[in-house]
């Protein structure tokens, strides 16, 4: 039995979904964050009879006619896949346009259960709503819940397996006003539609308090919407988030991990004592456990990330930051909207990336899509945390900067886009339905820290893991399959691979075959670089236990990988602006739906790492040392092609909009 | 002796590692160790695509 | 002449041209927390026109303006709050 759950957009699906199938996906307390259908099986404790019951849970819509493409998916699904059941999710607190979609549904033929969620709000704002009479009226069952605390899920779901089959009667068969209405006049038929659900409305409806005034959530938005102090309670609230993630609460917890990470390897090298074969010893407590303790080092980090990424959008703020962003974004080319997907970017590009689905406009998706990766992840974390430490005695600007530096590329490539696609699209409007502020429920956001802290240990504990085993191995035996002596390591398989790359990186300052190798295993995944230079290098001890307060092991690290501070910082800067990992290529890539933009996305994104790596490490060498760095001529030359090409798309004469719609005319 | 142990113990551990993609893979997860593995890259119903094309409104139904 | 008007509207700088509807009767003159009737919606982008429908803005509908921030304004249609750009509230005629 398949039941299907749809409604407004907001309206408590996900958390419905959540609740009955035991699943975990992503919530968010604004319109938009379900952009994919997903399905899951009812937890046995909520269902007591034999049939197997799946759940589909459906991006939000407004009405069954598709104008965004979420609605289009709900839409398509529905006519498509025929589910024995539809459990319309209404939210109660908004019952004049939520029964708009519920009649549509109800014409369907297949049968609904209406939910009245939310119902915890409508007790607190003393609504009172006749349950009996809107049945009745709508002709199907109405369950009262609240999805947020799970009251009403159980009787859901047994009148939702009475109703299979069966057939319902059409909401408003009695009114001849309706009925009167052909198929051809669309918007008069609709139009009536509301008016009978308004009438409807107040008949079982009794409410104390008129929604058009000002409410709470309204003088929240004066300040926190504000046209000037908006911007700066963004910039704050995105600071505050990193600063605890990453220079407070965040190190805090990764000293004590580390220190057991360390005692761990320490006991395993014990173990061994002198026994056992160098070669395999190494490999297991420098390749395995300490290039993915390394990594795993970070690993509270990146959850605090996730608990306070989670409590911002539980809070409903996401919305207004899109408002609050919507004027600067249309100078770009882009719209408010855009900026979602970049916020939730900084946790992991990839449902960034897929949250683009909810901008309207093709263009304005597509180049969010290819944008929202410069924004660092929490993947690219431990890097920049490895490197502020080793570097810059651990400076939160290092940090700050670096999302500052995202930002900047995020605004030229922007524009970048729009000069080369050419002005002339059409401008989309802005429209957004702005959520009441809650108090965001540390359950979620714990939950969400959970699941992604999950989701890294295991990333870490298979690719990971494989990854720096390979490259271990790799750095320890030749071609010839003999094991490398001591000072020859640019003899190892590893070396041989990487030497041609690490070429090609001597005018950003980084040409040791050791970064080069480290960078390209960051395309596996961004965590990897960090691995690898552990294993490389086999400083593992450093960053395992000292990371955090490396000021004498620092100097050590730093001339072991023969970085100057500037060439670090473009190190850093190359591997945080390159192309993401391949996962988040291959979201781009299912976004995008052009190899042409496809290309040309990753193309950029290539260029910009190396343009930008190059200004850093070459104006940097110049202004510390008055002098450029190495490779500066091929280099200058290797970047003056990558922005030659890139003026000449965006600077080319091409037909005028006249002409073009002469041409079409 | 402890070689042999060592070397079971790398060859185990990378084993598991191999063994877990692969039911991932079996599964459809897309990558592992990615908390959207499964709907990523997964449009709803993938045989059909127009939602994603023009938007012009099928008012007319 | 359908394109010379579409070309038109595609020029960023729209001043209020004395086009019919680029007056004073759209949303951006409205006074806030007070409800009007929608007169219409006037924009070429029948999508938008039709998406706003079924959110309950059409004529007939009343609609409040419950603030202004910056170039957005939260209007409150059938029982919801949504923030609207600039040109979408001159789109909406009162």
């Amino acid at each position: 039995m398949r039941i299907a759950l749809a409604g407004n957009p907001n309206s408590g699906k996900t958390t419905l979904f959540n609740a009955i199938t035991g699943r975990v996906e992503h919530v968010g307390n604004w319109p938009g964050v379900t952009v994919a259908k997903k399905e899951g099986d009812v937890k046995k404790e909520l269902y007591k009879g034999k049939k197997r019951i799946r759940v589909v849970d459906l991006p939000g819509a407004y009405s069954i006619a598709p104008f965004t493409s979420e609605e289009s998916v709900t839409s398509t699904f529905i006519k498509n896949e025929q589910p024995d059941v539809i459990i319309n999710i209404v939210d109660a607190t908004n019952l004049s346009r939520s029964l708009l979609f519920t009649t549509q549904l109800l014409e369907l033929n297949i049968p609904v259960v209406v939910a009245l969620n939310k119902k915890d709000l409508v007790d607190k704002k003393s609504i009172d709503i006749d349950v009996e009479k809107l049945s009745k009226k709508l002709h199907c069952p109405v369950v009262k819940t609240a999805s947020l605390n799970g009251a009403g899920l159980e009787e859901l779901l047994i009148k939702a397996e009475e109703v299979v089959g069966t057939v319902q009667k059409r909401s408003f068969t009695e009114e001849k006003t309706f009925l009167a209405f052909t198929e051809e006049d669309y918007e008069g038929k609709e139009k009536e539609r509301f008016r009978l659900v308004e009438s409807l409305v107040k008949d079982i409806e009794v409410r104390q308090v008129a929604t058009a005034k000002e409410n709470g959530s309204d003088q929240i938005d004066r300040i926190v919407a504000h046209k000037y102090l908006g911007i700066p309670i963004f910039a704050a609230a995105m600071f505050l988030v990193f600063h605890l993630s990453q220079s407070t609460v965040g190190p805090f917890l990764a000293d004590f991990l580390t220190g057991w990470i360390d005692a761990f390897g320490e006991g395993v090298a014990n173990l061994l004592g002198e026994n056992v074969s160098p070669v395999l010893s190494a490999l297991l407590i420098d390749g395995i456990i300490g290039g993915v303790g390394a990594v795993v080092g970070f690993l509270p980090l990146i959850m605090v990330l996730f608990f306070l990424l989670g409590l911002m959008e539980d809070s409903g703020y996401m919305a207004r930051v899109a408002v609050v962003m919507d004027r600067y974004l249309k100078r770009v080319g882009l719209s408010g909207k855009s900026i979602i997907p970049m916020v939730i970017g900084t946790g992991c590009a990839i449902p960034g990336i897929m949250a683009t689905r909810t901008i309207k406009d093709v263009r304005q998706r597509r180049t969010t899509a290819m944008l929202t990766p410069f924004m660092p992840c929490g993947a690219k974390l431990p890097i920049i945390a490895l490197f502020s430490g080793v570097f810059f005695q651990n400076s939160a600007w290092i940090g700050t900067s670096m999302y500052f530096v995202g930002i900047f590329i995020i605004i030229l490539g922007a524009l970048m886009v729009k000069k080369i696609t050419g002005e002339g699209a059409a401008r989309s409007f802005f429209i957004m339905e702005l959520p009441e502020y809650r108090v965001p429920s540390i359950k979620r956001a714990l939950l969400s820290m959970w699941s992604q802290g999950k989701a890294f240990v295991v990333k870490a504990a298979t690719i990971i893991l494989l990854c720096n085993a390979a490259i271990h191995m790799m750095q320890s035996f030749t071609w010839n399959f003999q094991v490398v002596e001591e000072g020859m390591e640019a003899t190892s398989i590893l070396a041989s691979i990487a030497t041609p790359f690490s070429i090609l990186l001597i005018p950003l300052g980084f040409g040791a075959w050791q970064l080069a190798a480290a960078a390209i295993t960051g395309f596996i995944a961004k965590e990897n670089v960090v691995g690898t230079l552990a294993v490389v290098y086999g400083i593992t001890n450093f960053i395992n236990v000292e990371e955090f307060e490396l000021i004498s092991g620092a100097g050590d690290v730093a001339s072991a990988m023969g970085l100057t501070t500037v060439s670090a910082l473009a190190y850093l800067v190359f591997n945080l602006f390159t192309p993401p990992c391949f996962a988040a290529i291959g979201a781009m890539n299912a976004e995008l739906e052009s190899k042409k933009w496809l290309a040309g996305g990753v193309s950029f994104q290539l260029g910009m790492g190396y343009v930008v790596a190059f200004l850093v490490y070459q104006v940097g060498t110049l202004v510390t040392t008055g002098a450029f760095g190495q490779g500066f001529l091929p280099g200058l030359v290797a970047v003056s092609l990558m922005v030659g090409t890139v003026l000449y798309f965006m600077y080319r004469k091409k037909p005028s909009y006249e002409e073009e719609l002469k041409e079409m005319a | 002796m402890g070689d042999l142990l060592v070397l079971l113990v790398i060859v185990g551990v990378l084993f598991m590692a191999s063994w877990k993609l692969y039911r991932d893979k079996k599964n459809g997860i897309k990558c592992s160790g990615c908390a959207y593995g499964k709907t990523c890259g997964t449009t709803v119903c993938s045989e059909d695509k127009s939602y994603k094309k023009s938007t012009i409104p099928v008012l007319k139904k | 002449m359908e394109i010379a008007f579409v070309h038109k509207l595609f020029h960023r700088k729209a001043k209020g041209r004395g086009e019919k509807g680029f007056q004073e009767n759209n949303l951006t003159y409205a006074k806030v927390h007070t409800p009007y009737v929608v007169q219409g919606v006037h924009t070429k982008d029948k999508e938008m026109k039709d998406f706003l429908f079924t959110l309950g803005c059409y004529e007939g509908e009343e609609i409040t303006v419950i603030s202004v921030l910056a170039d957005n304004y939260v209007v409150h249609v059938k029982g919801a709050r949504y923030s609207i750009d600039q040109d979408l509230a001159r789109a909406i005629l009162i």
